[in-house]
C-alpha cells in the first residue's frame, strides 16, 4: 500500500509540475552551448546584438555574446516556441560592484551540524586600470571537544594591464599532463604570455580549500603560448614537483609540449606528449594526451585520450593509467539520430586497480519539439584488480515531453548485472515546471532486482548453510524461490514468507526541488530526497529535507538561513534522525555611500544656491532671486533644506562621485536651467537655477477655405502686457509672461485685400501660467462674379441687354441686368459655375472656375442673340476663353491678372501662395528707407524686370514676380546681382500674386501708382517689348509678369460703361475709377506704354501725380451695407449720428450705402462696431488710405447726406 | 546613434538650388574642406532618458557640417506628439504638459565652417505632469543665395529624445499581410503603442517553407512607438522563392513581451 501511495504521489507531481515552467539557458558572454531539439526546422535569434544562433539539425548552438537576456526562436511544424537565454557578464575580477573602486566584504556562517564556523574576509580595488583583489577564510571546526583551526584559503592578487601577480592560494590549470586544475599556495605570475607558479600543493582538501597538513609537496613551473598562426598555439610546459618520500611519491621532473588548434565551433583539438624522470627510479617515461572536439551539420565527434603512466612526475593526487572516451552521434533521418560512444579506463591507483571498458548505441527519435523517445543498448565490462569480472547490460526505453514551461519524462531499463542480479526493472518519472518566479522539479523511481544467488547467499548466510546441510542443490534464484514454497522444513524454519517475497528486491527512490526567488530581494529553496531499499531481508529508509532561505537586509547586506534534517530506518526499531541549521550573514562595505569604509576617506563639503533663473543663463550671481526651502538631496540619502539666502551645504562629505538633486514642486510649470541630479565631488560647488514657462497664445489665421494667410498683425492685449507679431505661415505664436484675461485681435489693417473683415472680432481669452491658449481666426475670402449681357449676332451691333435674367446653375441664385445690362452675384464660393443669360428665346451660358482665393470675377459678358440659344462663349481679344474647363493654377494666375487688368474693373481671384505651386518671386532686398526700395525697383526696370514694394510695417521689401520656372528666376536673380542687388529666390508669395479685392483695393492704389510713376520712363522701353506689359494691383504692390503678355485685356475692356452696378462703388476705386474717368487717358497711353498707360488711367493717379512715393495714411470707416431705398439708408446715418459717429450715404446706382468715419485706431473702430451692432447695423470696416477723409469723399460719385 | 545622417529625423533634405555654387573655402588651403560627398550629421540622433518627473537632464549633441558651405543653425525644441497614429511636431509650449518649452539649449545658434563640427549642451526638465514622451532638437540652416558665398542650402536635421517615465507601454501588432511580387513575398505589419509609455519593439520577420526550412530572415531595426504611435513595417524575401507554400512568422518583443504572429500563403500555382 504504502509502495503504491508513494508511486501514485510521484507521478501526481509529475503531471503538476508538468502544467507550468520554462527552462532557461545560461551562458556566460563569450561562451556558447548547444541544445538538441529533434523536430525544429529553423531557429534563429531575436536578439542577435545578445547572441547569435546556428542551427544544424537537430542542434542549436547559441553564442553569447554581451549580457542580457536574448529569446531564441525555435520554429518546428506545429509552431513557433522561444527560448530565453540570459547571457551573463563575463567573469570579472572584482568581487563586487564595478561602479565602486573599493569593496569590502565580510561573511560568517555557522553550521550546527557539523559545528563548523566559517569566517570570510575579502577586499577589493581598483584604479586606473588596475585591481587588486585579497581574500581570507577561516575555519573553526570542532571535534572531540577540541577546536581545529584552519586557513583553507588566503590570496592577495594584483591585476595591471600587462602583468597579474598572485600571492598564496590559486588554481592553476596548465596541461592534462602537467597541472590539471590544482591548487597551489605560492607565487603565480602572469606576464607577456609566460606563466610561472611555485609554491606548495597539499594532500588534503576541504571542498576546494587546503586543509593544511605536513604533507605538501612542492611545485615550481612554467609555462609560455607561442601563437603559431590565428587559429594554432604551441605551449612548452616544464614542471619540478617534491613531495615526501613514501609509496606515492612521484617527485621529479617533467616537460610537456601542447599543441592547440581552434577552427571555431567546427573543431578543435589538443595534443600534448611530455617526458617525464622521476627522482626514485631516475627513468625516463613518456605520456600523451589527445582531445578533439568535431562538429558539422550532421556528424558530432568527440574524442578523450590520456595515457599518464604511473611512473611519469606529478602531484601524488594525480591518478595515473590510461583513459579514454569516444564518441559519435550522426542524425540518419530527419528526426532519428543515432549515438554511439566508447569508454575505456585503467587506473593505476596505489593498492587499488581496476579496468573499466563500457560501449553503447543508443536512438532518439523527436518527432516535433515537444515529445522525443529514444532507446538503445548498453554493455559495460568491469574488471577489478581482484575478484571476478563483472559484466552489466541495459535496455533503455524513453519518453519525454518538453515545454518550455513544463516537461516531463518517463524511462523504462531493463538491466543485468552479473554481479548483483540476473535481470532488474527501473522505472523513472521526472518533471519540471516554472511559474513567475517559483521553479520546481520532482522525480521518482522504482527499481526492482532479481538478485543472482550469491547475493541471496551473502544476504542470508543460515540459508546457504541450512541448503547444504539438507542436501538441496539450487542453480539459480528462481529455482531457489521454488524449492522455498515446495519444502515443508524450510517453511517450518520460517524462510518462505522470509524470502520468497524479497527474491526481487525493490528500490523506491524520489527526490525534489521548490525554489521561488523575488528578484533582487529575497529566494527560498526546499529541497527533498528519499529512498527506500527493501531487501532479502530487511528493508532501509533513508530520506533528507534541507530548506534555505536568504534575503537583502539593506543594500549591503544579506542574511541566509536554513534547516535541514535527516533519518534512516532499518526494521521496525531501527530509527534515527539528525538536525541541524546554519546562518550566514553577509556585509558589504564599499565607498558608494556612507558606510563604514569610507570611514577611512577624505571628507569635504559640498554646497551650492537654488536660485531664480529667468534669463535661463545656468550662472548664479550674486544679487540675483534666491529660492529658500528648497530641499537638496545627496546620494538619495542625505537631505537638507536651503536657508534663507538660497543655500544648502553638506558637511563631511566623504570623497568620491555624489549625485545632488534639487527637489523643486510647484504647481506653476518651471525647468531647471541647470541639470539636477548634478553630479559632484567634494570641494565643489553645486547651483540649481530654476525658471518660469510662460503661457503661449497661438493660432492660425486662415481663410474660409482652410488656406494660410500670411501677414497678418495679431496683437494681444490684457494683465499689463500688449505684444503683437505677425503671422508667419498663416502662424502666430506669442509668450506671455503673466497669466491673465487678455484680448486677442487681428489688426485690421493687416488684412490682406481680397478678404473680408466681418467678423474678426478681437477675442477674449484666459491664460493660466506656462499652459497654452488658442486663438484661431478665419477670414473669409471675397469671391463674385459679375459682368454684362449683350445682344447682337454676326454681323450687328452689340448692345447692353437689360432685362435679362442671369442665372448662376449651380447656385440656383438668379438677377436682372440693369439699364447698362450689367449682374453681379456677391458670396460666391469657390467651385465650378455655369452662368446662364436668358432673355426672351435667347439663352446664352458660360462656365467658369471660381477659385478658392478670393477672386473678383467681373468679365463674365454673355452674349445672346436668337441664334445663340445653345451654351456659347464669346472669345474676347487677347483673353483667354472662360468657359474652359477649371483653368490649372498658371491658368487662374494668367486669367486673373487679365480680367484685372487697369481699367477692367474686375476683380482678380487672390493667389494664394499654396495655389502658387510652381511660380516663384526674385526678392530684391528688405529696406528701411523707401527710397532705397524704389532705388532697388529702378535698377530693375534697367534690367527690364519690373518690381514691387511690399510695405510691411517700417520695412518695404522689393520684390519681382511672378516666374512660371525656377530657371527663369534664377535667370534673373542672377542678371539682378550683377546690377548691384542682393537677390534671393523664393516662391511666389500668395501676397505678390494675388489681386486687390473690392473692400480694399483702393487702400493701396496710391501707393502704387506713385511707385509705379517713379518707374514708369524705365517701363516704357522694356526689353523687346514683351516685359512689363500686364500688372496686377495687391496689397503688397505691382507684380509685372512676363508670361501674361499676350493676355492683356482689350480696350474695351476699359470701358466704363460696360462694368457692374457694384464697381460704382469707392470701395472699388481702382475699378470704378477706371471705368469712369479714365478712357481718354487709357487710349492715349496705351499706344506707346500699354501697362503704364493703363494704370494711369486711374483718377487716383491723376490727383496724386507724385514724382516721389507717398506714405498712405490709412483711414479707417465702417460701411453699413447696401439699402435698397435711401429712406433706410438714412435711418442707420440717423443711429450712427446718435454715437457721435459721422455718416454719409453714397449712391451706387442701385443701392445705397452708409459711410461711417474717419476713426483713428483699430480700436476705435471695434468700439463703434460694437455699439453700432448692438442697435441692429451691421456693418463692414473699410480701409482708405492716401488722402483725407474729406478728399476722399468728394471724389466718391452720387454722395448726398440726408 | 552613431555619427551619420540622422536618418531618423531628417525631416528637410540638403537642396543645392543653385548651379553656380563654388567652395567657399579653397580646399588646397584648408584640406579639411575638402570634402567628396556634402552632408551633415548629427550625433547622437536618438537620446533615451530614462526620466523622473521634476529632474532634469543634461546632453550633448554634435553636429558636423560636411558641406562645402558655411552653416549657420538654428537650434529649435519642439514637442513630438501623436495625432491618429503619427507624429506631430508642435512648437514648444503649444502643448499642454510641453516639454520643449522647458528645454535650455546653449548655444542656440552654431556658425560651422566647412568641416567643422559644433556641439550644444541641452537640458532639459521633465514637469511633473505630461502626457509627452518626446522632443526633437532641430538645427535648422538656410543660407542666402544673395550672400555669394555659395549657393542656397536649407535644411532641417534632427535628434529625438525619447523619455520612459513611469507608464507602461502596451505593444499590439496587426495580422501579417502577404503579397506576391512576381517571384518574391513582401511582408507588410502594423505596430501599435497601445500603452501610456514609450517603446522599442525589436522584430523580426521570418519566411519558412513547407518544410519549415528558413528562407527569409530580416532583423527589423528597433523601432521606436510613442503612446498612441502606428508604423508600418514592411520586408520583402531579397531573392526569388520557387513556387510553392510559405509561412510568415513576425515576432515583436518589448520589454519582456513578446508579440508573435503568423500567416501563409501559396507562391505561385500548388503542385
Amino acid at each position: 500500500m504504502t509502495r503504491r501511495i508513494a508511486l501514485l504521489l510521484a507521478l501526481a507531481l509529475a503531471l503538476l509540475e508538468a502544467a507550468t515552467a520554462h527552462a532557461d539557458i545560461r551562458i556566460k558572454a563569450g561562451k556558447s552551448a548547444s541544445i538538441d531539439v529533434p523536430n525544429a526546422t529553423a531557429a534563429y535569434s531575436l536578439d542577435p546584438d545578445v547572441a547569435g544562433v546556428s542551427f544544424a539539425r537537430p542542434e542549436i548552438t547559441i553564442v553569447a555574446y554581451r549580457e542580457g537576456v536574448a529569446r531564441v526562436a525555435i520554429i518546428t511544424p506545429a509552431g513557433l516556441e522561444t527560448l530565453d537565454v540570459v547571457v551573463t557578464p563575463r567573469e570579472s575580477l572584482s568581487l563586487l560592484s564595478t561602479r565602486s573602486r573599493s569593496a569590502l566584504n565580510l561573511e560568517s556562517r555557522y553550521d550546527s551540524w557539523s559545528e563548523r564556523f566559517d569566517q570570510r574576509v575579502s577586499f577589493s580595488t581598483s584604479r586606473d586600470g588596475r585591481q587588486t583583489r585579497a581574500e581570507i577564510r577561516h575555519s573553526a571546526v570542532s571535534n572531540a571537544g577540541s577546536t581545529d583551526q584552519y586557513i583553507p584559503w588566503a590570496t592577495w592578487r594584483f591585476q595591471t594591464p600587462s602583468y597579474t601577480l598572485t600571492l598564496l592560494d590559486a588554481w592553476v590549470s596548465e596541461s592534462v599532463l602537467t597541472m590539471d586544475r590544482r591548487l597551489v599556495r605560492g607565487v603565480h605570475l602572469d606576464a607577456a604570455g609566460f606563466r610561472a607558479h611555485a609554491g606548495y600543493s597539499f594532500y588534503s582538501l576541504l571542498g576546494q580549500t587546503f586543509l593544511p597538513k605536513d604533507e605538501r609537496e612542492r611545485v615550481i613551473g612554467l609555462s609560455y603560448d607561442a601563437r603559431l598562426t590565428d587559429r594554432s598555439t604551441v605551449t612548452p610546459h616544464l614542471y619540478r614537483f617534491d613531495g615526501e618520500a613514501g609509496a606515492a611519491d612521484r617527485s621529479g621532473t617533467i616537460g610537456s609540449l601542447e599543441y592547440k588548434y581552434d577552427r571555431g565551433s567546427e573543431l578543435t583539438l589538443a595534443a600534448e606528449a611530455a617526458v617525464s624522470r622521476l627522482d626514485e627510479t631516475g627513468e625516463l617515461e613518456t605520456g600523451f594526451a589527445l582531445r578533439s572536439d568535431y562538429r558539422t551539420d550532421r556528424d558530432q565527434a568527440r574524442l578523450d585520450f590520456r595515457y599518464r603512466p604511473a611512473e611519469l612526475a606529478g602531484l601524488r593526487r594525480e591518478v595515473s593509467g590510461s583513459f579514454g572516451d569516444a564518441s559519435w552521434r550522426h542524425v540518419i533521418l530527419h528526426s532519428l539520430d543515432a549515438t554511439a560512444n566508447v569508454t575505456f579506463q585503467d587506473f593505476s591507483i596505489s593498492g587499488y586497480e581496476q579496468t573499466s571498458t563500457s560501449s553503447g548505441l543508443t536512438f532518439a527519435y523527436r518527432p516535433n519539439s515537444r515529445w522525443g523517445f529514444g532507446s538503445g543498448g548498453r554493455y559495460a565490462l568491469l574488471q577489478p584488480g581482484s575478484g571476478p569480472e563483472i559484466e552489466q547490460f541495459e535496455i533503455p526505453f524513453t519518453i519525454s515531453y518538453r515545454r518550455p514551461s513544463a516537461g516531463g519524462a518517463a524511462e523504462y531499463r531493463y538491466i543485468e548485472n552479473s554481479h548483483s542480479n540476473e535481470g532488474g526493472h527501473l522505472v523513472r518519472f521526472s518533471g519540471y515546471g516554472r511559474m513567475a518566479g517559483a521553479r520546481a522539479t520532482l522525480w521518482a523511481e522504482r527499481e526492482t532486482n532479481a538478485p543472482t544467488l550469491a547475493v541471496i547467499f551473502r544476504e542470508q548466510p543460515g540459508l546457504a548453510l541450512l541448503l547444504a546441510e539438507l542436501g538441496i542443490i539450487v542453480a539459480s534464484p528462481f529455482e531457489l524461490s521454488r524449492v522455498l514454497r515446495e519444502n515443508p522444513a524450510l517453511a517450518e524454519l520460517g524462510f518462505i514468507e522470509g524470502v520468497t517475497f524479497n527474491l526481487s528486491p525493490v528500490s523506491y527512490r524520489a527526490g525534489g526541488t521548490l525554489a521561488w526567488m523575488e528578484r533582487g530581494a529575497s529566494s527560498f529553496r526546499l529541497t527533498t530526497n528519499y529512498r527506500r531499499d527493501e531487501g532479502i531481508s530487511r528493508t532501509r529508509e533513508a530520506g533528507v529535507a534541507f530548506v534555505s532561505f536568504s534575503h537583502h537586509l539593506g543594500a549591503s547586506l544579506d542574511l541566509e538561513t536554513g534547516y535541514s534534517r535527516s533519518f534512516t530506518r532499518s526494521g521496525a526499531d531501527d530509527w534515527s534522525s539528525a538536525g541541524g541549521w546554519h546562518l550566514g550573514i553577509r556585509k558589504r562595505f564599499d565607498d558608494s555611500g556612507g558606510n563604514g569604509l569610507s570611514l577611512f576617506r577624505r571628507r569635504g563639503e559640498i554646497s551650492g544656491y537654488v536660485f531664480l533663473d529667468e534669463e535661463s543663463t545656468g550662472r548664479f550671481q550674486p544679487g540675483m532671486t534666491v529660492l529658500p526651502g528648497i530641499e537638496v538631496v545627496l546620494d538619495d540619502e542625505q537631505r537638507v533644506r536651503t536657508d534663507a539666502r538660497g543655500f544648502f551645504e553638506f558637511r563631511r562629505v566623504p570623497e568620491g562621485v555624489h549625485k545632488v538633486q534639487a527637489i523643486y514642486l510647484s504647481d506653476k510649470p518651471f525647468k531647471f536651467t541647470t541639470p539636477s541630479p548634478a553630479q559632484t565631488e567634494i570641494g565643489e560647488t553645486v547651483n540649481f537655477g530654476i525658471a518660469s514657462i510662460a503661457g503661449r497664445l497661438f493660432g492660425v489665421i486662415e481663410s474660409d477655405q482652410k488656406i494660410a494667410i500670411d501677414g497678418v498683425t495679431v496683437s494681444i492685449d490684457g494683465a499689463g502686457v500688449s505684444k503683437n507679431v505677425v503671422v508667419r505661415g498663416g502662424r502666430y505664436s506669442i509668450d506671455v509672461p503673466r497669466p491673465g484675461a487678455y484680448l486677442v485681435s487681428v489688426e485690421r489693417a493687416s488684412v490682406p485685400s481680397g478678404y473680408s473683415l466681418l467678423g474678426i472680432e478681437p477675442k477674449e481669452v484666459t491664460i493660466a501660467d506656462g499652459q497654452p491658449s488658442e486663438a484661431n481666426f478665419v477670414i473669409p475670402a471675397i469671391r463674385s462674379i459679375g459682368g454684362t449681357v449683350e445682344r447682337g449676332g454676326a454681323g450687328s451691333t452689340r448692345t447692353a441687354l437689360s432685362g435679362a435674367v442671369v442665372r448662376l446653375e449651380e447656385d440656383g441664385r438668379s438677377m436682372t441686368t440693369d439699364a447698362e445690362g450689367r449682374y453681379l452675384f456677391r458670396d460666391v464660393a469657390p467651385g465650378r459655375y455655369t452662368v446662364v443669360a436668358e432673355h426672351g428665346a435667347m439663352a446664352n451660358r458660360r462656365s467658369i472656375a471660381v477659385p478658392k482665393g478670393p477672386a473678383a470675377m467681373r468679365s463674365i459678358d454673355l452674349l445672346v442673340d436668337e441664334g445663340l440659344l445653345t451654351a456659347a462663349s464669346r472669345p474676347a481679344k487677347g483673353r483667354r476663353r472662360a468657359d474652359s474647363v477649371a483653368p490649372s493654377r498658371r491658368e487662374i494666375v494668367r486669367q486673373v491678372a487679365a480680367d484685372d487688368a487697369p481699367g477692367s474693373g474686375s476683380m482678380p481671384a487672390k493667389k494664394t501662395r499654396a495655389e502658387s505651386g510652381d511660380l516663384f518671386a526674385v526678392q530684391l532686398g528688405v529696406y528701411r528707407q523707401e527710397t532705397n526700395a524704389l532705388r532697388a525697383v529702378e535698377t530693375a526696370a534697367r534690367e527690364s524686370l519690373t518690381a514691387s514694394i511690399d510695405r510691411q510695417r517700417s520695412l518695404h521689401r522689393v520684390v519681382t514676380a511672378p516666374f512660371a520656372s525656377r530657371a527663369e528666376a534664377d535667370a534673373a536673380a542672377k542678371r539682378l546681382r550683377r546690377a548691384g542687388l542682393e537677390t534671393t529666390v523664393i516662391a511666389a508669395p500668395a501676397s505678390l500674386i494675388a489681386s486687390a479685392p473690392a473692400v480694399s483695393q483702393t487702400s493701396r492704389t496710391d501707393e502704387v501708382i506713385a511707385a509705379k510713376q517713379d518707374i514708369a520712363p524705365s517701363l516704357q522701353a522694356p526689353n523687346g517689348g514683351s516685359v512689363a506689359s500686364n500688372s496686377e494691383t495687391t496689397s503688397a504692390g505691382i507684380i509685372v509678369s512676363p508670361a501674361v503678355t499676350a493676355e492683356k485685356p482689350a480696350p474695351s475692356r476699359i470701358a466704363p460703361e460696360k462694368e457692374p452696378v457694384r464697381s460704382e462703388s469707392p470701395a472699388t476705386p481702382a475699378a470704378s475709377h477706371a471705368m469712369q474717368k479714365a478712357p481718354t487717358a487709357s487710349a492715349q497711353k496705351s499706344e506707346a506704354a500699354p501697362a503704364v498707360a493703363q494704370r494711369n488711367d486711374f483718377p487716383a493717379a491723376s490727383h496724386a501725380a507724385p514724382t516721389r512715393a507717398r506714405r498712405p495714411e490709412p483711414i479707417r470707416m465702417l460701411q453699413s451695407g447696401s439699402h435698397r431705398n435711401v429712406s433706410s439708408a438714412a435711418a442707420t446715418v440717423k443711429i450712427a449720428e446718435s454715437q457721435g459717429l459721422q455718416a454719409v450715404i453714397r449712391n451706387s446706382g442701385t443701392f445705397f450705402e452708409v459711410l461711417i468715419g474717419p476713426f483713428a485706431s483699430d480700436q476705435a473702430v471695434g468700439v463703434a462696431q460694437r455699439e453700432l451692432e448692438k442697435r441692429g447695423i451691421r456693418t463692414l470696416f473699410v480701409i482708405e488710405s492716401s488722402s483725407p477723409f474729406a478728399e476722399r469723399v468728394a471724389t466718391v460719385a452720387g454722395l448726398v447726406r440726408p | 546613434m552613431r555619427e551619420g545622417l540622422a536618418a531618423v529625423l531628417l525631416t528637410g533634405s540638403l537642396a543645392f538650388v543653385s548651379a553656380e555654387a563654388r567652395p567657399a573655402v579653397d580646399p588646397v588651403a584648408h584640406p579639411s574642406s575638402i570634402i567628396r560627398t556634402p552632408s551633415v550629421s548629427i550625433e547622437p540622433a536618438v537620446v533615451e532618458l530614462d526620466a523622473g518627473a521634476g529632474t532634469s537632464f543634461l546632453r550633448e549633441i554634435s553636429v558636423r557640417n560636411g558641406t562645402p558651405f558655411e552653416l549657420q543653425f538654428n537650434v529649435v525644441v519642439e514637442d513630438v506628439l501623436v495625432h491618429g497614429g503619427k507624429r506631430l511636431f508642435r512648437p514648444a509650449g503649444e502643448s499642454r504638459g510641453s516639454i520643449a518649452a522647458t528645454v535650455v539649449v546653449d548655444p542656440a545658434a552654431l556658425v560651422l565652417q566647412p568641416g567643422q563640427s559644433g556641439r550644444v549642451s541641452v537640458l532639459i526638465t521633465i514637469p511633473h505632469e505630461t502626457a509627452i514622451r518626446a522632443v526633437a532638437i532641430f538645427f535648422r540652416s538656410r543660407t542666402n543665395d544673395a550672400s555669394a558665398r555659395g549657393p542656397a542650402i536649407s535644411l532641417n536635421i534632427g535628434a529625438l529624445v525619447t523619455l520612459r517615465l513611469s507608464g507602461k507601454p502596451d505593444l499590439f501588432s496587426g495580422p501579417v499581410l502577404l503579397r506576391e511580387e512576381g517571384s518574391r513575398i513582401s511582408l507588410v505589419q502594423t505596430l501599435t503603442n497601445r500603452g501610456s509609455e514609450l517603446l522599442i519593439a525589436k522584430g523580426t520577420f521570418a519566411l519558412v517553407g513547407e518544410g519549415g526550412e528558413l528562407h527569409t530572415l530580416v532583423h527589423l531595426p528597433p523601432t521606436r512607438l510613442l503612446p498612441g504611435e502606428t508604423t508600418n513595417l514592411e520586408a520583402e524575401s531579397p531573392r526569388a522563392l520557387p513556387p510553392g507554400r510559405y509561412r510568415a512568422i513576425s515576432t515583436f518583443a518589448s520589454d519582456e513581451r513578446l508579440v508573435v504572429r503568423e500567416a501563409s500563403m501559396q507562391l505561385g500555382e500548388p503542385k
